[in-house]
C-alpha cells in the first residue's frame, strides 16, 4: 500500500475532532453565559438592623424596592451564581434556601424553602431589565425580600 | 376557591395583572361558575361607586371657613411652618416631650431585647406552615420588577 | 394684578400664580371653590364632621405654606387633595392607637364575617336614581370600619393604584388586596340589604 495513502476515514477524523472540541468549547461559553444576582434584604422601618453585619442596601436598589412601604433596607445576604442552560443551583441565604433552575432563556423555576420546608414554587422571568422579588412579611411589621437579578 | 385566587380575580377586574395572570385568570372565568359569581359581584360593587360619592357641603359660612384658616396662615411665619408638622393649634412644647419620650421608650424596649438576648426581630427568618404558602404576584412595568409577595393560605 | 373681582372668574393655574406671590385674595378663591370637595374627602375618610372640618382648614393651611412646591404636574384640586388625605391618614393613625385591639380590628384583613357571605348574585343598585344610589353608598360606607372604608375611597373614589395606597396606607400590597376584596364584599352586602328591606 502506497505510504502516502492516507485512508478517507482518518481524513475525516481531524475536522470531526475539531467541530467536536469547537462546540463543547462554545456550548461552555454560552453555558456559562447567565450570571444571576441574589440577595436577601430585610426590610424594616427602624432606623437600623440588629446585626451589625447587616449592610444598608444600595440606594438604587431601595429606590427600586419604593414599591414596598418599609422605610430602611438591609443586605442579609448576597450571593452570585453562574447557571449552565437547564441548570440549576441552591442557595442558602440565612434560614432560607432558595433553588433555582433555568427553564428555558429567561425563565426560571424558583423554589424557596423557610427552615428546610418548602414553601413555594415560581416560575418567572428574569431578564436584565426585570428582576424577580419574592417578599414575604416578617415579625415586628418587617419583611423579606429575596431579590433575584440578571448581571 | 383559594384566597389567592380570589385577590386575583379583583386584581384582574382593577387591571393589576400580569399577562400571564390574565390568560389564567380569563381561563378561570370562563371554567368556573362559583369565579363568575363572585367577578360579578365585584364588578358591580366597583361600578357602582366609581362617579357616586356623595356630594358633600360645608357646613360653615364661607367667610367663617375662611376666617380660621387665614388667622392661622397670620399666625404662622412661612418657614417656621415649613418645619412644623402637626396639628397647629398644639403646642409645640408638647411634640418635643413626646418625641423625647418615644425616644426613651425606643430605648428601653431595644435594652429589654438585647438583654434577653433576643433581637425585636429575625432577619431572613422565614415562618413556615410546611405546606405551600399563597401568593399575590404583582408586575411593576415602570420599576422593571415582578414582585411575588408570599402570603399565608387561609 | 388682577381686580378682586376677577378672581371668580380665573382659571386655578392663574389663583394659583397670584397666591405664590403672597396674595391671599387668590387662595380665598381657591379655598372657596374647592372647600367642599376638600371637606367632603376628609368627611368620607374620618366620618366625624368637627374632625372633617379641623382637618380640612389645616390641609389649606398647608398648602398655603407649600404652594411654592407645586409645581402645576398634576391638577391643584388633585395636590390640595392628596395634603387632605395624608392628613387623615395621619389622623386615623393616631385614632387607631387609641382604639382597642378588638376581634373586628384583628378580622380587618382576613375578612371576618365577609368570608362566609354568600355571593350577591342580583345587582342591588340596578334601578336606583343617582341621589339615591349615592345615599345608600354614602350610608354604607359609614358601616364599613376604618381600614375597609378608607382603601375604598382611596381606590374608587381617589383612583389609586394598589402600590400607591399601600404606600399611603404604610401597608403591604398583599394587605390592600385583602382589605379592598373583603371592603367590596361587605359593601355588596349592605348595598343587597338596603334592597331587601325595599323590597319588603
Amino acid at each position: 500500500m502506497n505510504k502516502f495513502f492516507i485512508s478517507p476515514i482518518r481524513l475525516a477524523t481531524w475536522p470531526a475532532l475539531f467541530v467536536l472540541i469547537s462546540s463543547v468549547g462554545l456550548a461552555n461559553v454560552a453555558a456559562a453565559d447567565t450570571k444571576l444576582e441574589v440577595q436577601l434584604i430585610w426590610g424594616t422601618n427602624g432606623e437600623s438592623s440588629p446585626d451589625k453585619n447587616h449592610k444598608v442596601l444600595d440606594p438604587a436598589l431601595s429606590k427600586k424596592l419604593g414599591m414596598f412601604k418599609w422605610k430602611k433596607y438591609f443586605t442579609v445576604n448576597r450571593e452570585e451564581i453562574s447557571l449552565t442552560s437547564h441548570g440549576a443551583q441552591k442557595i442558602r441565604l440565612g434560614q432560607c434556601e432558595v433553588a433555582i433552575k433555568q427553564i428555558e432563556g429567561s425563565r426560571y423555576e424558583i423554589n424557596v424553602f423557610g427552615k428546610g420546608k418548602h414553601v413555594r414554587k415560581i416560575t418567572e422571568k428574569i431578564t436584565k431589565e426585570d428582576s424577580l422579588a419574592i417578599a414575604g412579611d416578617d415579625k415586628n411589621d418587617c419583611a423579606w425580600i429575596i431579590l433575584i437579578r440578571e448581571i | 376557591m383559594k384566597e389567592e385566587t380570589k385577590l386575583k380575580l379583583q386584581a384582574y377586574l382593577d387591571g393589576e395583572v400580569s399577562n400571564r395572570e390574565t390568560r389564567d385568570t380569563v381561563d378561570l372565568l370562563r371554567k368556573d361558575n362559583e369565579a363568575q359569581s363572585l367577578f360579578a359581584e365585584l364588578q358591580f360593587t366597583k361600578t357602582a361607586l366609581r362617579g357616586n360619592e356623595m356630594e358633600m357641603k360645608l357646613p360653615e359660612s364661607r367667610d367663617f371657613y375662611w376666617s380660621k384658616i387665614r388667622r392661622e396662615i397670620e399666625r404662622q411665619p412661612k418657614e417656621l411652618a415649613r418645619s412644623f408638622d402637626g396639628r397647629w393649634w398644639k403646642p409645640a412644647y408638647a411634640r418635643i416631650a413626646a418625641g423625647l419620650a418615644a425616644g426613651c421608650a425606643l430605648l428601653m424596649i431595644s435594652f429589654l431585647a438585647f438583654n434577653a438576648g433576643t433581637s425585636p426581630s429575625l432577619p431572613g427568618e422565614m415562618e413556615s406552615t410546611g405546606e405551600e404558602m399563597g401568593a399575590i404576584t404583582y408586575h411593576s412595568n415602570a420599576d422593571g420588577m415582578t414582585v411575588v409577595y408570599l402570603v399565608d393560605r387561609e | 394684578m388682577p381686580s378682586q373681582q376677577d378672581y371668580p372668574t380665573q382659571a386655578d393655574e392663574l389663583l394659583v400664580k397670584s397666591a405664590k406671590t403672597g396674595d391671599m385674595l387668590a387662595f380665598e378663591e381657591l379655598v372657596a371653590r374647592h372647600r367642599d370637595k376638600i371637606y367632603g374627602r376628609a368627611f368620607s375618610m374620618m366620618r366625624n364632621e368637627d374632625e372633617a372640618i379641623d382637618l380640612s382648614q389645616e390641609a389649606w393651611v398647608k398648602a398655603w405654606q407649600r404652594l411654592a412646591q407645586f409645581q402645576g404636574d398634576s391638577s391643584f384640586a388633585t395636590w390640595i387633595t392628596r395634603i387632605t388625605i395624608n392628613l387623615c391618614l395621619d389622623q386615623l393613625r393616631k385614632n387607631k392607637r387609641h382604639r382597642a385591639e378588638s376581634i373586628e380590628v384583628l378580622n380587618e384583613e382576613s375578612g371576618g364575617v365577609e368570608r362566609q357571605m354568600p355571593v350577591v348574585t342580583v345587582n342591588p343598585t340596578e334601578g336606583l336614581e343617582r341621589t339615591e344610589l349615592r345615599q345608600r353608598i354614602d350610608e354604607a360606607l359609614g358601616k364599613l370600619s376604618v381600614e375597609h372604608r378608607t382603601v375604598l375611597v382611596l381606590h374608587e373614589f381617589e383612583d389609586l393604584e394598589y402600590k400607591e395606597i399601600a404606600k399611603r396606607m404604610e401597608c403591604s400590597i398583599g394587605t390592600v388586596m385583602s382589605r379592598l376584596f373583603y371592603a367590596r364584599r361587605k359593601m355588596a352586602a349592605l348595598l343587597a340589604g338596603y334592597k331587601r328591606d325595599e323590597l319588603k
